[in-house]
């Protein structure tokens, strides 16, 4: 694998050839601060009543559906359509199709261990890019924008949608404009269904379906009929399922990274990526951890580096991270590792944009995991 | 700062690898998922860098992670004395520019090379106060110190081209106490990394 080089020794250089060295002019030399953008976005939390972990966890994050819809999070709007962007009208013979990956979505629903609703084969992933969760849909926002709309002569199709077995919308009757309704998404896999309730005046049910802000569709898997919508027979549903890109610490690599992961967040939960506020809410997080929750410093700084949980590169780290301090190399392969997901995402390598929302967890620690100097409480969020 | 004239400073530029302390130099059509900066054994912690064709990546010396990066190109290698650490790795420049990347996707291309083959030398330091307070204002330049209990520096990472003939072996010509070089140092090739 290697070639064999001397350790030491003076620098030997060939002949040079000086046309080979270009000559600038001093005014045409850049100044570049790449980075300019940083420091924008520092997170700022509101005061909030003091309230137990537990419960700040529940409300934050996995709060039932049917909170999530009571508080409005389900809101139905009036944008006009664009008439430019009216779906094809499906074509004969789509039905069988809609059938048969609704049976498939099925499959998912019945799973109830936490790793296997996150809907993810660790076995097949793709491991070098990240491990990519399976869903028909990958969507980079925690909130589904989507449109209903007659596909065909507004005639009083009627539909109902549903996520996670809830319906979110009821008896909604089309129209040929459309109507915009948005659903907050959980971490793992969501199954969405739109179901024909009954057919219009003119006999066939012609459901346009639309995906809003389409651009965080990271990996659209879906069928024709799943993104578009189909011609259907009352009672039938389309069902896909989705999600949010999936980012993982892998603990067999990088167990004290995985380890403070999973000690902090208790369990997957979702991130608002924001690399420009990275550096500074690193070094909040940082000085929190030394001056206000007096935190060990860090004993030798060749072996050991400062880990921050969640990582300062998300938004919800909000420079107060909870701080411990892991050896050098698992911090710095674990801090790569979520580099190259959140640059070069999935079998395609896409880049996920700054203010999209991941999913974020860490695999168990293949190893034990000994403190290396006494941690301090965990108070994040 | 500088004992090198300014008409060969290519680009300076502030940069942060607030993920990992890395920092990524490649040709441009060096695919990004291909870059095994996740990739690092040991022996890469031991020598400072990680070495592919047409990619290498440099560790920071410190803890800091923001880098002001200078990328030149002289004729000849005249390392600055009160560099902490020298390393000298072969590169080829084929397509006639270089980008310089950090850990989180920010980065920038220059253009200008002539193609061929060169010696890369990176040189690297903390910043000193003197210098910083000539910088230009940019809150990531400046030092974090929290009491007398941390005090951190931006660093500054120099990458020289100079062009040779021929490739040259790779060389650490300065180690600083973070280094523990293996007798041979390693260049990898990227089927060693067959995942990516």
């Amino acid at each position: 694998m290697t070639k064999s080089v001397p350790q030491t020794g003076t620098l030997k250089i060939s002949a040079l050839d000086p046309t080979r060295i270009p000559v600038l002019d001093p005014t045409e030399v850049e100044f570049l601060s790449i980075n300019s953008l940083f420091l924008k976005s520092i997170y700022t939390v509101k005061p909030q009543p003091q309230r137990s972990r537990a419960e700040a966890t529940s409300l934050n994050l996995f709060s039932p559906l049917s909170e999530v819809f009571e508080s409005g999070a389900i809101t139905p709007s009036s944008e006009a359509s664009d008439p430019a962007q009216t779906s094809p009208l499906v074509k004969a013979g789509i039905y069988y199709e809609v059938k048969k990956l609704a049976a498939n979505v099925d499959s998912l629903t019945g799973l109830e261990k936490e790793e296997e609703i996150i809907g993810i084969d660790h076995n097949t992933s793709v491991a070098r890019a990240g491990t990519v969760p399976t869903y028909d849909l990958i969507y980079a926002n925690d909130t589904f924008r989507f449109k209903l709309k007659d596909n065909a002569i507004e005639d009083g199709d009627i539909v109902s949608v549903s996520l996670n077995g809830t319906t979110i919308v009821r008896n909604h009757t089309l129209t040929k404009q459309g109507t915009n309704f948005q659903a907050r998404l959980r971490a793992g896999v969501n199954i969405f269904e739109i179901k024909a309730e009954t057919e219009g005046a003119f006999g066939v049910h012609t459901l346009g379906f639309e995906t809003l802000d389409s651009r965080k569709a990271v990996y659209d898997r879906r069928t024709p009929a799943q993104k578009d919508g189909a011609n259907l027979r009352p009672g039938e549903v389309i069902r896909f399922s989705l999600g949010l890109p999936y980012i993982e610490i892998d603990g067999s690599r990088f167990p004290y990274a995985a380890r403070h992961v999973r000690d902090v967040l208790r369990r997957r939960q979702i991130f608002t990526i924001d690399r420009s506020g990275a550096e500074r809410r690193r070094a909040l997080s940082r000085r929190n951890y030394l001056r206000v929750q007096n935190g060990t410093p860090n004993p030798n700084t060749r072996l050991y580096q400062y880990d921050e949980a969640p990582p300062a590169v998300f938004l919800e780290n909000a420079g107060r991270g909870h701080v411990r301090v892991i050896p050098q190399r698992d911090n710095g392969g674990a801090g790569s590792s979520l580099g190259q997901q959140l640059n070069n995402y999935g079998s395609d390598a896409k880049r996920l944009d700054n203010g999209w929302k991941v999913q974020f967890w860490a695999t168990p620690p293949s190893v034990s995991t000994p403190s290396i100097v006494p941690d301090v409480p965990i108070l994040w969020p | 700062m500088s004992n090198l004239s300014a008409s060969n400073l290519f680009v300076a530029s502030v940069m942060s690898s607030s993920l990992s302390g890395k920092i990524t130099l490649s040709v441009p059509h060096f695919p990004g998922h291909r870059a095994p900066s996740d990739r690092w054994e040991d022996v890469h912690y031991n020598q400072g860098f990680l070495w592919v064709p047409g990619c290498i990546i440099f560790d920071g010396l410190t803890l800091s992670r923001t880098y002001w990066v200078e990328v030149r190109c002289a004729e000849r290698f005249d390392p600055a004395p009160e560099s902490l650490r020298i390393i000298s790795v072969p590169f080829t420049i084929d397509d006639f520019a270089v980008q310089v990347m950090d850990d989180l996707g920010g980065g920038v291309t220059i253009h200008g090379f002539t193609n061929g083959n060169y010696q890369l030398v990176y040189e690297g330091r903390e910043l000193t106060d003197q210098e910083l307070a000539v910088m230009p204002q940019n809150e990531l330049l400046e030092p974090f110190i929290v009491d007398d209990i941390v005090r951190e520096y931006p660093e500054l990472m120099r990458l020289t081209f100079i062009p040779v003939e021929e490739l040259s072996d790779a060389q650490i010509l300065k180690s600083d106490e973070g280094l523990s070089p293996p007798a041979e140092l390693v260049l990898n090739r990227l089927d060693d990394f067959p995942e990516l």
